[in-house]
């Protein structure tokens, strides 16, 4: 993911210490890191603590960060981490609990009612690998290592939730 | 539809998903907070814990267990001083609670060594280092993260914490934390570790690691004090571990007269600190979980400091109330 200037000079800042810095950089990618996190992990209120989570990851490892032209993809790669912690963690109350999988209200769009209730039924791997093959834009080798399954596996699953899509998807897509 | 088109409509059907940017933005400004009160508390470990390590660099000869934790890897003390971060690994490795391991496992060219571990309270720890990785592996992307990815198979009430790490000429060296997240912290655990990928190299490195304590000693308090108005603590529970103690209390403060409000410090009548410093302060449900050095004694008072900063002023200021955290009459169970 590429950054203006003014991003690179953040980043910049924000390896050196800058907190104020760090903060400005996640915030003008809001958006991003919140869909990102919302399709993990299905709830808004879940997205946002994934987003505290990894922010409060990010402040104390930033300086680790040798190139300030990588800052989203590295951040990227925290917020996924943590998210997959936030998802197994709920996945476990949910399994002594046996609430049913929650979505966040969508307010007006009708397609983001739509994603969302399809997103709801496929399940969170499907909404993984989805994400990340069609959002992130990871090959399915980087899908296989971020998420430590075989290729095969992520193969199936993209194709599962394909399908599962078809219908928000419209057209004669053949999943 | 091709794969282009699909793309592209995905994309923008994510696009579409509405996003609450205030709560976004204020998540992240909390995370930065959060971050900024265990920096606070790292600044002060560094300091104790280099008094530590050159106050017991003699320890080792007549401490079995520090012994033994030094002679498994010399760098374990440099390595604790200087990346150990915010993890109390380098407290137990000077005091003895952490003990040596040897386990290790080659995959795919790279070796996993796990050379020392702690199990405290609520935490599991766990010291090592990946050696056999090529320059380009370790700096993948140009950066030194390392890409470890743990898989703790399935074990209710055990999750992974934090990662430190520093990278070496042929790998990396990290400590892991695990936190217990049940309500007790069981007398015994058996933590398996599996690792599947080091910075994009798929492998199979697996350890069963089995970590055992005496059983924790709790004490159920009652009572509200005011600290100030509009603040009130109200202590729940004193747990005793093999190892330290813990206070659990609640922290109730007007959230439209202050800005924030914490405990920062509770000191008996000798003047001596309860606080653990080296382990983190936890908040969940409400609940603030405040690790000390041990507990609190009976019928005795203790010197309780609140820091609190009110939305109308821009400094922050101290309060300390002399309070009785367990009566006398509290038993353990």
């Amino acid at each position: 993911m590429a950054l203006t200037e003014t991003e690179l000079a953040l980043a910049q800042a924000a390896i050196a210490g800058d907190r104020q810095a760090l903060s400005q950089l996640l915030q003008r990618r809001g958006d991003y890191l919140y869909r990102t996190a919302y399709l993990y992990v299905g709830t808004q209120a879940d997205a946002l603590d994934v987003i505290q989570e990894a922010t409060t990851k990010a402040v104390s490892a930033v300086r680790h960060l040798r190139e300030p032209g990588y800052f989203y993809t590295w951040f990227t790669r925290i917020l996924i981490r943590q998210a997959q912690a936030v998802y197994a963690r709920r996945q476990r109350e949910t399994s002594v609990a046996a609430v049913p999988e929650r979505v966040a209200p969508a307010t007006d769009p009708v397609v983001a009612l739509d994603l969302g209730q399809a997103l709801a039924k496929l399940g969170a791997n499907y909404r993984q690998v989805l994400d990340l093959f069609y959002y992130q834009d990871l090959s399915i080798t980087d899908i296989s290592g971020v998420l430590g399954i075989p290729e095969a596996t992520v193969k199936t699953r993209l194709r599962r939730g394909r399908a599962a899509l078809r219908d928000v998807l419209g057209g004669d897509y053949n999943g | 539809m091709d794969e282009r088109q699909t793309r592209a409509k995905v994309h923008e059907m994510i696009d579409e998903i509405p996003v609450p940017t205030a709560a976004v933005n204020a998540a992240i400004g909390r995370g930065v907070a959060a971050a900024g009160k265990k920096r606070h508390w790292g600044k002060r470990l560094v300091l104790a814990a280099a008094v530590l390590v050159i106050g017991t660099a003699g320890a080792a000869a007549v401490n079995p267990a520090v012994g033994q934790a030094v002679s498994n890897a010399a760098w374990l003390g440099e390595f604790y001083l200087l990346h150990g971060g915010q993890n109390p690994a380098r407290a137990f490795h000077v005091n003895g609670t952490a003990t040596a391991l040897a386990e290790q496992v080659t995959s795919h060219g790279l070796t996993v060594r796990l050379v020392e571990a702690y199990y405290s309270g609520k935490e599991i720890g766990i010291t090592g280092e990946v050696t056999g990785m090529t320059h380009a592996q370790i700096y993948k992307n140009g950066e030194d993260e390392l890409g470890l990815d743990n898989q703790i198979t399935p074990l209710p009430g055990v999750e992974a914490d934090s990662l430190d790490f520093a990278p070496t000429k042929t790998g990396y060296r990290f400590t892991e934390t695990y936190r217990i997240t049940r309500a007790k912290a069981p007398t015994s655990v058996r933590l398996p570790i599996t690792i599947t990928h080091i910075n994009g190299v798929r492998g199979d490195w697996r350890f069963k690691l089995n970590f055992r304590q005496k059983p924790a000693v709790t004490h159920e308090l009652s009572g509200n004090y005011t600290l100030r108005p509009g603040v009130t603590l109200a202590p729940l529970q004193a747990v005793k571990y093999s190892q330290g103690a813990e206070l659990r209390f609640s922290l109730k403060f007007d959230q439209e007269q202050y800005l924030d409000a914490a405990i920062t410090d509770i000191r008996g009548a000798d003047g001596h600190s309860l606080l653990d410093l080296s382990n983190g302060f936890d908040t969940k449900n409400g609940v603030n979980s405040l690790p000390l050095k041990q507990l609190p004694n009976a019928g005795q008072s203790y010197r309780v400091r609140l820091d609190y900063q009110l939305k109308t002023q821009k400094r922050g200021h101290t309060v300390v109330r002399e309070i009785v955290l367990v009566p006398k009459a509290t038993g353990g169970k």
